[in-house]
């Protein structure tokens, strides 16, 4: 089986196995922007591609009226559109024309397919550069990170971010290696999709052009993938149509947003941060501490051998591109004034270079074996520690810590907050219908806002009871309470609320996730 | 095995990482099931029966939340330093309460301790953010 087979064998496999796990990550509070933005950017394609189908000329004229345009494009225009097209794409054919699934999985179909995507990307990386064994392994470790499962399947830029930074590493390396008009075409569209997904594309647009000088490429090299990047900004720009109009304002718009982002707490060694933001040490203490110790240890490996070793300069340049990105991707958010919260997820496609070291890493091991069952075997077992966290902590993947830092007591132990992203726990909605069978009021705390559009959309799908509502907690049957640090207000309301029945708890490693409290029926009953 | 060094050390690095593992997941032996418990929480009890002291008491680590129903309803207990920003909120007392040699959450690094006292497998430190210790 040639390279090319075993990628599409990987990635089919990656699409399969997110397609059919999409219920082990809950809804984020994210769904509520992206899932309505990915639905009116789609209808607008499918109004416009009809239009255009139909030869009708003012339809058309009208699609791209301003008034059409803003309208479409102004669900959150805070970001730009490529993965919510995706979404859009994938919410059209599997819920609106096939009705197969619900709106926020068919949305989460489009991210999954983008990881599906980066993990063939990351496999025929590896194998081009280095061998199938450890092309197998990068996928494996990448594959065996349990928060980067939570992302595979979320309905957020995150994952798309992450998949088009892969495919931005994998063209700038072919075009490279061969300068043709094709592949600077490819590469350039390739940096325009990237772009028009999130920020951190330029970031890693930075990290490509260091990674060029480092490898002493020809000026000539250097000058064309340079000319590629600026091509994919116009590209970028295109494809956003809320830029159309008033373009001066909305840039601007879109630059302010960024840098005086609202802020968002996170819980972080013991501090809360909110006004303040956490230390530089952050997202560097997060990636570490979220990731599995063998995979750890062998990017470190992996790094080592890039810089220190006299190795294949095919691998050795493959090396030094994903330390590059994972360090430009990291550092740019410890740089003063960037804002950081929600764990891993604004670094996360670090975690895909960082996989791809750790691919790298096990050169000495596939040199010292060389019988094929013992390589399978070595590789399964380096696996095993991130598999068992996959298993362990499903459905509570942002809890995950690796079992080096204690896992989930571990995080909790040391000042961490052991979720965020206001996760719609699918158990939320059944104990409450067990409890509620002639419906009733609910209060959720600390952060009751994100649930209240969890109960509409639950209810839409039948999940849960119609008569079940949220309400004030003064007035609430029964108080879902997430134990959250972040929250000021958590360490009072538990106070409050710890006399009363515990109905329900979802824990992981003890460290309770959140509780479900009978007001009615106080302990002492 | 000495011939692969790498390889051997992979698998003592993999022995390490499913014994952490395994170690992160063991067993807890729950807070209020542990000799002492009972003193404890009635040594506690009339220190703070006064519902406007500024006084909690924090059961510790959270996975001991369990234990937080066995407690008297009038003390004021939870499982989480209150905050207020980056440091514990001023003037406060905090009864942490633990199994002994739990170290201390990372939230009362700085907070001084005023006093420590032990009753079987359970700990019982009084931190303070508005004395010194």
């Amino acid at each position: 089986m040639g390279q090319f087979r075993h990628t599409l064998f990987v990635a089919a496999a990656a699409l399969c196995l997110g397609a059919f796990t999409l219920d082990l990550s809950p809804w984020s509070d994210d769904a509520r922007f992206y899932v309505p933005a990915a639905r009116s950017y789609a209808q607008w394609f499918a109004d416009a591609g009809s239009a255009l189908v139909h030869a009708d000329v003012e339809a058309l004229s009208r699609s791209f009226s301003q008034d059409a345009l803003d309208t479409a494009f102004k669900p959150n225009h805070e970001h730009p559109p490529f993965a919510k097209y995706l979404m859009g794409a994938s919410y059209l054919v599997f819920h609106q024309a096939l009705g197969l699934v619900d709106p926020v999985s068919a949305c989460r179909l489009g991210v999954v397919g983008l990881w599906a995507m980066a993990i063939g990307l990351i496999f025929l990386l590896v194998a081009s550069h280095a061998s199938l064994f450890r092309a197998y392994a990068s996928v494996g470790f990448f594959l065996c990170m349990p928060r980067l499962f939570f992302h595979a399947h979320a309905e957020t830029l995150d994952m798309p971010v992450l998949a088009m930074i892969v495919a931005c590493a994998f063209a700038a390396i072919k075009l490279c290696e061969k300068l043709t008009p094709w592949r600077f075409a490819a590469t350039s569209a390739v940096f325009g999709c990237a772009l028009a997904t999130k920020l951190n594309v330029p970031f890693a647009l930075v990290a490509i052009g260091l990674w060029a000088l480092w490898e002493r490429q020809p000026r000539r090299t250097v000058a064309v993938l340079g000319a590629s990047m600026v091509l994919g900004v116009l590209i970028s720009f295109a494809m956003w149509p809320w830029m159309y109009f008033d373009t001066a304002q909305r840039l601007a718009e879109y630059i302010t947003f960024h840098t005086r982002h609202y802020p968002i707490a996170m819980y972080y060694l013991g501090g809360l941060y909110k006004s303040t933001l956490p230390p530089w040490h952050a997202p560097w203490v997060m990636a570490a501490v979220t990731i599995p110790l063998t995979t750890l240890a062998f990017a470190a490996v992996g790094i080592w051998r890039t810089t220190r070793c006299a190795i294949d300069p095919g691998e050795r340049s493959l090396g030094r591109l994903a330390l590059l990105i994972t360090v430009v991707q990291i550092g740019a958010l410890s740089l003063p004034n960037v804002p950081v919260y929600g764990g891993e997820k604004l670094f996360l496609p670090a975690f895909a270079f960082i996989a791809i070291l750790a691919g790298l890493g096990l050169g000495k091991i596939q040199e010292e074996l060389t019988n094929a069952s013992a390589r399978v075997a070595i590789l399964a077992l380096l696996l095993a520690p991130g598999f068992l966290g996959l298993v362990a902590y499903r459905g509570s993947y942002l809890s995950y810590f690796g079992e080096w830092f204690g896992g989930a007591r571990g995080g909790a132990q040391a000042g961490m907050e052991n979720q965020y992203y206001d996760l719609a726990y699918p158990d939320i909605a059944s104990v409450l219908n067990e409890k509620l069978p002639n419906g009733g009021c609910v209060a959720v705390l600390p952060n009751p806002r994100e649930y209240n559009s969890y109960f509409e959309r639950w209810q839409r799908l039948g999940v849960l009871g119609p008569d079940i509502n949220p309400c004030p907690p003064e007035q609430a049957r029964f108080v879902v309470l997430t134990h959250e640090r972040r929250w000021p207000t958590y360490p009072e309301l538990l106070a409050r609320y710890r006399n009363n029945t515990v109905v329900y708890q979802r824990k992981i490693a003890g460290v309770p996730l959140f509780s479900v409290f009978d007001t009615a029926r106080n302990r002492a009953e | 095995m000495s011939a692969k060094p790498h390889t051997f050390a992979a698998i003592v690095l993999l022995f390490i990482s499913l014994w952490s593992f395994a170690n992160s997941f063991a067993p807890l032996r729950p807070l209020h099931t542990s000799p002492g418990f009972e003193e404890a929480t009635n040594f506690l009890a009339p220190r703070l029966s006064d519902p406007k002291s500024p006084a909690w008491v924090m059961v510790w680590p959270p996975e001991q939340n369990p234990s937080l129903p066995h407690l008297p309803a009038s003390l004021r207990a939870t499982d989480a330093v209150p905050m207020q920003g980056t440091s514990p909120r001023p003037s406060i007392d905090v009864w942490l309460l633990s199994p002994a040699k739990s170290p201390a959450p990372p939230e009362l690094d700085e907070t001084p301790q005023i006093s420590s006292y032990r009753f079987g497998d359970v700990e019982l430190r009084l931190y303070s953010t508005g004395r010194a210790p």
